[in-house]
């Protein structure tokens, strides 16, 4: 067996090796040990090398979270950085919302300005061309439609005089 | 961090933000009023005070009558006339005034009482009596 193992590990003598190659080549029995050595080594790692162990089991452990564990500074604020950014534009909408609804806008300081409220105001902005027409033209109000069925009938009727 | 800390904290941070963000906007306008917007509001704001106080006393002596919506229709309709036929009409009311000025009281209310049309047509019949000539004048004028 131990030339089995040394054969499978590449550890034998250039002579040794030689000759146990020949042999294996004859003997299907010593072939099957080789192959059962060889599928051994591979599931249990059964060399000669010592496996490389350095800092994997700390590394496992450091992100291994057990019951009753105290946690990092960072681990504990890290989880709350997204909660008190939201509450910050929170903070920020509902700041804003509460200036638009209580701020008068420039229309409204306006209007208190002239003593009037803000929708007479508006109402009247609303109605500025035809007010503008009303006070060129005042007897609109009153004989607009008179004088208009009047002009027809001057039109119409007025040739035949 | 305990549950109920961590939301007082969080509370305590909602809070500040909207005090600071009041405090910062002070002296901000709000937003644009419906009245700033546009043509007619820039035009309102760009009248003197005295102008404005003028439009508004004439505003409130239109609508303490009872047909406001009648008197803007008007002026409306006036304004959608090309300038020829505004100035037409212009001059056709101050030669039919100068005659209405002319007759009796009694004359003059009882036109008045008179539905629009109905008026015309006396009015047509006053000026064929009393001043043909402004139906001439006006039967040629384009």
């Amino acid at each position: 067996m131990e030339l089995v193992r040394g054969y499978v590990a590449g550890t034998l003598d250039p002579h040794t090796h030689a000759r146990w190659a020949a042999h294996l080549r004859r003997c299907a029995e010593c072939r099957d040990l080789v192959e059962q050595q060889r599928s051994w080594t591979g599931v249990l790692k059964l060399g000669d090398e010592t496996p490389k162990l350095d800092g994997a089991i700390d590394r496992l452990l450091d992100n291994v979270e057990l019951p009753g564990q105290p946690l990092s500074a960072w681990q504990r604020w890290r989880g709350f950085l997204p909660g008190l950014l939201l509450a910050i534009l929170l903070g920020i909408a509902a700041g804003t919302a509460w200036r638009l609804a209580t701020t008068p806008s420039a229309a409204e300081r306006h209007a208190e300005t002239l003593n009037i409220t803000r929708q007479l105001q508006q109402e009247i902005v609303l109605r500025l061309d035809a007010l503008q027409t009303l006070r060129r033209d005042p007897w609109l109000a009153d004989d607009f439609e008179t004088v208009r069925w009047l002009d027809e009938l001057i039109v119409t009727d007025g040739g035949e005089q | 961090m305990p549950r109920v800390v961590s939301l007082l904290l969080l509370g305590g941070v909602v809070i500040i933000s909207a005090i600071l963000t009041v405090g910062l906007s002070r002296g901000d306008q709000a937003t644009a009023d419906p009245v700033g917007n546009g043509p007619a509001g820039a035009g309102w704001f760009a009248l003197p005070q005295s102008e404005q106080l003028a439009y508004i006393r004439q505003y409130q002596r239109i609508v303490r009558g009872s047909d406001a919506s009648v008197v803007f229709k008007r002026a409306r309709l006036f304004t959608k006339l090309s300038p020829a036929d505004q100035e037409r009409l212009r001059a056709l009311h101050v030669r039919l005034r100068q005659v209405l000025d002319n007759l009796p009281v009694s004359r003059q209310l009882a036109l008045s009482s008179l539905h629009e049309r109905a008026r015309a047509e006396e009015l047509y019949r006053l000026l064929r009596a009393e001043a043909p000539e402004i139906i001439a004048e006006f039967h040629q004028r384009p």
